[in-house]
């Protein structure tokens, strides 16, 4: 039922993929996937690719904010991209467009 | 035959006179009727104007109760505000509009603040997802540790295994020394069960983490019920807010449209009714014709008499005499004619439906 992470970690940025439900389960592979990242490497941006997400909920929406804040501190650059409208609408009403680059 | 003429002039003349009488009495009828006619029309037109204001002055009132929150502009404030502040929306749009309008209730207030109390209760929930999320990486790293005390006993069950090897190898030693091995016999016996106590103690170690990874378990249990919140809720409640909101702005434009009409209406109105006021002010010129047309009775009257005059004149200059009598009467006639179309003619200025 969950979904699947996928990591490319290009020079300068590492993209998330994740592909089905974006929930509660994730946590730890979306957790894996930038963790490895954001000790190492100051300054490297972020694109979280929602093209393939289907549904979100409030834990997606937290670790998001974890990871703004653990990779935030290097002041990297957080994109979400390629969100379906209903999900960025959700977004949108958690007031992430002033925390994330939206597109 | 002089005398008979004469009585009969007398009679017609009398007649004529109580015609002349009825006319006049009917003249004087007829203005007292114009005259209450006109004052009447007047006060039910002041009337009709009065309460065509009043009602504009209600109408209005109606709709400024609804107007009182087009201060308030509640995207802007919503949009700047960081995410726990947005509760400080609410006494921003509370203030400034709602109290000059008093206790009155203000759809437009209503709304705005019904969306600032979703967005708080929004920002609420991601927040405590934010924390469950956070707890979750932490008991996540318990676990690890977990793990590692778990591989960590694993190194120690494998010294306790070479201990026991090394034990079975010295009571094989002990045992070719014959008698003088005998005691060693025994260390060795003891170092052989102390391992075995190891073993057991590190069993007992791992069932106390086994079990402390199910509780781990459980509590994650705990903080995904608490982190997981289906999102669409909040987005139904915006999309709801945001139609009122727009609702509320149509009525807004609709009440403005109709409001604008209702002015122009009275206004249209209230030009009618003064019009009309204007108009009535006619009254003057009936005066003035009947006055007229009581001056020619008078004239007709004289003219009678003058017909009927006693007969010490000789019959030969009757018709000299009569003549005389009516060009003098045809004088004043047109003197009185002159006077009442001067008049009519002065007031026709004034008086633009006449």
């Amino acid at each position: 039922m969950s979904g699947t992470i996928s990591v490319n970690r290009g020079e300068n940025e590492t993209v998330i993929g994740i592909k089905g439900r974006f929930n509660f389960e994730m946590h730890s592979q979306f957790r894996t996937a930038y963790q490895s990242e954001t000790g190492s490497s100051k300054g490297r941006k972020f694109v979280i690719d929602l093209a393939g997400t289907e549904y979100i909920d409030s834990s997606a929406l937290g670790m998001l904010l974890l990871l703004r804040e653990e990779a935030g501190t290097n002041e990297a650059e957080i994109e979400i991209v390629n969100a379906r409208p209903e999900i960025k609408k959700i977004l949108e009403t958690a007031n992430f467009q002033r925390l994330f680059k939206i597109s | 035959m002089n005398e008979e003429l004469h009585a009969l002039a007398g009679e017609i003349r009398a007649e004529l006179h109580r015609e002349v009488d009825n006319l006049r009495e009917e003249l004087l009828q007829v203005r007292k009727l114009v005259q209450d006619a006109i004052l009447k029309l007047t006060e039910s037109f002041s009337g009709i104007r009065d309460q065509a204001n009043s009602q504009h002055v209600l109408v209005t009132s109606l709709t400024s109760s609804m107007d009182a929150g087009d201060a308030v502009d509640p995207d802007g404030v919503d949009a700047e505000a960081p995410p726990p502040a947005p509760a400080e929306a609410h006494p921003h749009g509370g203030t400034g509009s709602g109290e000059s309008q008093g206790k009155r209730i203000n759809i437009r207030q209503f709304v705005a603040e019904t969306d600032g109390i979703l967005r708080t209760f929004v920002d609420h929930i991601i927040l405590v997802s934010r924390q469950s999320m956070e707890m979750v990486h932490r008991v996540d790293d318990l676990s690890a540790q977990m793990q590692e005390v778990v591989a960590l006993l694993k190194d120690v069950n494998a010294i306790a295994e070479q201990t026991n090897v090394l034990a079975l190898n010295a009571r094989i030693v002990a045992a070719r020394a014959g008698q003088a091995g005998a005691p060693f016999s025994v260390v060795a016996g003891e170092v052989r069960k102390l391992a075995k106590s190891s073993n057991q103690f590190s069993d007992k170690i791992r069932g106390v983490v086994t079990k402390s990874q199910q509780d781990i378990e459980a509590a994650k249990g705990i903080i995904e019920i608490m982190a997981s919140k289906d999102m669409s809720f909040a987005i139904e409640s915006k999309g709801r807010v945001d139609d009122m909101m727009a609702e509320v702005s149509e009525i807004d434009r609709f009440t403005a449209i109709t409001l604008t009409e209702v002015s122009r209406i009275t206004d249209a109105l209230n030009h009618s009714v003064g019009v009309a006021v204007m108009s009535l002010q006619f009254e003057d010129m009936v005066t003035q014709l009947t006055g007229s047309i009581e001056n020619k009775l008078a004239i007709v009257e004289s003219v009678m008499d003058g017909l009927s005059e006693p007969p010490s004149i000789e019959p030969t200059e009757i018709i000299p005499h009569l003549r005389l009598h009516l060009e003098a009467q045809k004088e004043r006639f047109d003197e009185v004619d002159r006077r009442a179309v001067r008049q009519t003619s002065m007031d026709e200025g004034d008086i633009e439906l006449f």
